[in-house]
Formats: structure tokens, C-alpha cells, sequence
């Protein structure tokens, strides 16, 4: 009698511990929301990525997260990690189990992040955006934008000879992220902005002008910019360290070739 | 590419029509159409206006000159 109750205690223990609190966070909010779950093993996976980006001291610079590579639907792939909410596809992006989002036509997704109300890490000089995109043609274009361009918002082009922009008003670049993969773009002070993508890294002078009061948009700038590319995650935070690039990468490229 | 031009009844019924988080979001072209992608009409979250969707007319897409 008293070796039963021991295990069943055991048991339960073990349970309430199967997932980090925030990963546990995200499910309890997709379900609440109705939304279609990961498989177990997925779950199993994108928990380690929680743990990882805390291991590594990269998901308290985050104000924003999204994965959309998932198994779950496409309403669980569009809620933000971080904040517990869903961003919003407007006029039917494309969703592909484990692929991601695709743009085309006028599709886009507002993350609903305004870096001058919603930011907590992302500051005026110590900002950051990273995404992970798929190849794209030469004519591939928009991955973020803001809806007012010279804004002060995020601007990421995968484009030759495309130009960005990051708190600031925008600046031509040679950085063109056509090889795809983990893309960062971070305000590393007042003055400066690094651009890195899997094949190199790029500092361009830019000063800061300020904060965006329109939210970040996925393949979409101005009124009528679209991007035709592929997204599978996308982060808003801090400026990171290339080491922290380095190991945000290995975390999201371990992620994606696990599924 | 093909999308939708929506006439201006059309696009005061459409606009703005919400499903949860999917939303139609007319944009203009260089001839200031109210367009939108195609792909709307087969995303299963606009099924209630798809009749509706089903009425737009199809033109080639001219994008507005880009801006710096």
C-alpha cells in the first residue's frame, strides 16, 4: 500500500516537469485558443528550443518569437512565444506543415510588435531582429517591413542591392540573404547596424532617428510592397553578439533539421 | 501575376472581413484598384465570403513604383 502511493507521487512529479513553464505557457495559450497542437515528439523539440535560447541568455533579450515551422496548425504557427498572442495573416499567406509561411499575392502577417509601446529589450540603440527565411529568386523581396517606411522600423530585404533599415530612416546594402537561412539585422549603437546572413556580415553606418508606432510586417513595407519568400521564425530583441548569432543559429538549424 | 480587383461596393463589403486572426486587407495598385491575392479565394477561413471573393475580377497586377 504505502510502495503504490510512493510511485503514484513519483509519477506526478514527474509530470508537472515535462516542460520548461514559458514552452508549457505556449500550449496552455493554444489551447485555450482552440488551436491544433505540435505532435508529442514536436513538443519535445520546440521545449528544447525554449531551453536552449535561456541556456544561452538569448530568450530574455527577446520581445518577440515566433516559430512558424510546426506540425500544429497555421493559428499555432502565428502565435508570438514571448508575448502570448496571435499575429494576425492577413489575405491568406501559405501554410505548409514544417515548411513555414509563404508569401505571394498581397499576403502578409502583422506581429503586432511596435517596438515604441510593446518593446522591453529592443531599445532605441540596442536593437535586433532575426529571422530564418527559405532561397528565394533574385526577385524575392520584403521579408519585414513596417507600413510607413522610414519609420524608424525593421527593414529586411532578400534582394541584391537591397536596402534596410533598423530605428532609422533606410540605407542601401550589399548584404543580400539570398543564400537564405538565419538572418540578423542589429542596432549595435547610434551609429552603426550590422547585417549578417549565412554567407557574410556587413556594417553600415546609420544613425538612429527612433522607434516604430506601427507594428512589424511580414512581407510587407509601405502600401504596396509584398514579399514573395518563405519564413519559418521570427524574433524581435536585443542586439546580439555574433556569438549569440552563432548560437541562436545552432539552435534554430538543430530545431529545423529535427523535424 | 493574376489578383483580384474589387470595385468600390465590393470592396466596402469585403474589407476588413475578419475570421480570428485571418483578415482580408485590400491594397491599391499603380492604377489605385482595390487588389488582393488570389490565394484568398481558396484559405478555408474565408469560406463565408468566398461566394463574394468568387465575384472579383481578375487583372494582371501592377505594382506601385516602389519608394526608398
Amino acid at each position: 500500500m504505502r510502495l503504490g502511493l510512493g510511485l503514484g507521487l513519483c509519477g506526478k512529479r514527474f509530470s508537472r516537469k515535462k516542460f520548461d513553464s514559458d514552452y508549457q505557457a505556449v500550449l496552455d495559450f493554444a489551447t485555450s485558443e482552440g488551436d491544433t497542437l505540435p505532435s508529442a515528439n514536436q513538443q519535445i523539440l520546440q521545449n528544447q528550443v525554449v531551453l536552449s535560447l535561456k541556456d544561452k541568455g538569448l530568450w530574455n533579450k527577446k520581445d518577440a518569437f515566433g516559430l512558424f515551422a510546426t506540425d500544429g496548425n497555421v493559428d499555432f504557427a502565428l502565435i508570438c512565444w514571448k508575448r502570448l498572442i496571435k499575429m494576425t495573416a492577413f489575405n491568406s499567406p501559405s501554410f505548409t506543415t514544417n515548411g513555414g509561411i509563404d508569401g505571394g499575392g498581397t499576403a502578409y502577417i502583422d506581429t503586432k510588435f511596435k517596438s515604441a509601446t510593446d518593446a522591453v529589450n529592443y531599445l532605441l540603440n540596442d536593437a535586433g531582429c532575426s529571422v530564418n527565411v527559405g532561397t528565394t529568386t533574385p526577385s524575392g523581396d520584403v521579408i519585414v517591413g513596417n507600413i510607413e517606411r522610414n519609420d524608424g522600423g525593421i527593414r529586411i530585404k532578400q534582394k541584391s542591392n537591397a536596402d534596410s533599415e533598423l530605428n532609422s530612416f533606410s540605407f542601401p546594402t550589399t548584404t543580400d540573404y539570398q543564400n537564405g537561412g538565419n538572418l540578423h539585422i542589429d542596432r549595435i549603437n547610434s551609429t552603426q547596424v550590422v547585417l549578417k546572413g549565412e554567407d557574410g556580415i556587413e556594417t553600415v553606418t546609420s544613425n538612429s532617428t527612433t522607434l516604430a508606432s506601427n507594428p512589424a510586417l511580414i512581407f510587407r513595407l509601405g502600401g504596396g510592397s509584398y514579399g514573395n519568400g518563405n519564413i519559418k521564425t521570427f524574433s524581435a530583441r536585443s542586439s546580439f553578439t555574433d556569438q549569440e548569432k552563432n548560437d541562436y543559429n545552432t539552435i534554430i538549424n538543430t530545431y529545423l533539421n529535427a523535424i | 501575376m493574376e489578383v483580384l480587383k474589387a470595385n468600390i461596393q465590393q470592396y466596402e463589403a469585403l474589407q476588413g472581413f475578419a475570421n480570428g486572426n485571418h483578415i482580408i486587407d485590400f491594397s491599391l495598385d499603380a492604377d489605385d484598384n482595390y487588389i488582393i491575392g488570389k490565394q484568398v479565394l481558396t484559405d478555408d477561413n474565408f469560406i463565408e465570403v468566398r461566394k463574394s471573393l468568387q465575384e472579383l475580377e481578375i487583372i494582371n497586377y501592377k505594382p506601385k513604383e516602389e519608394e526608398i
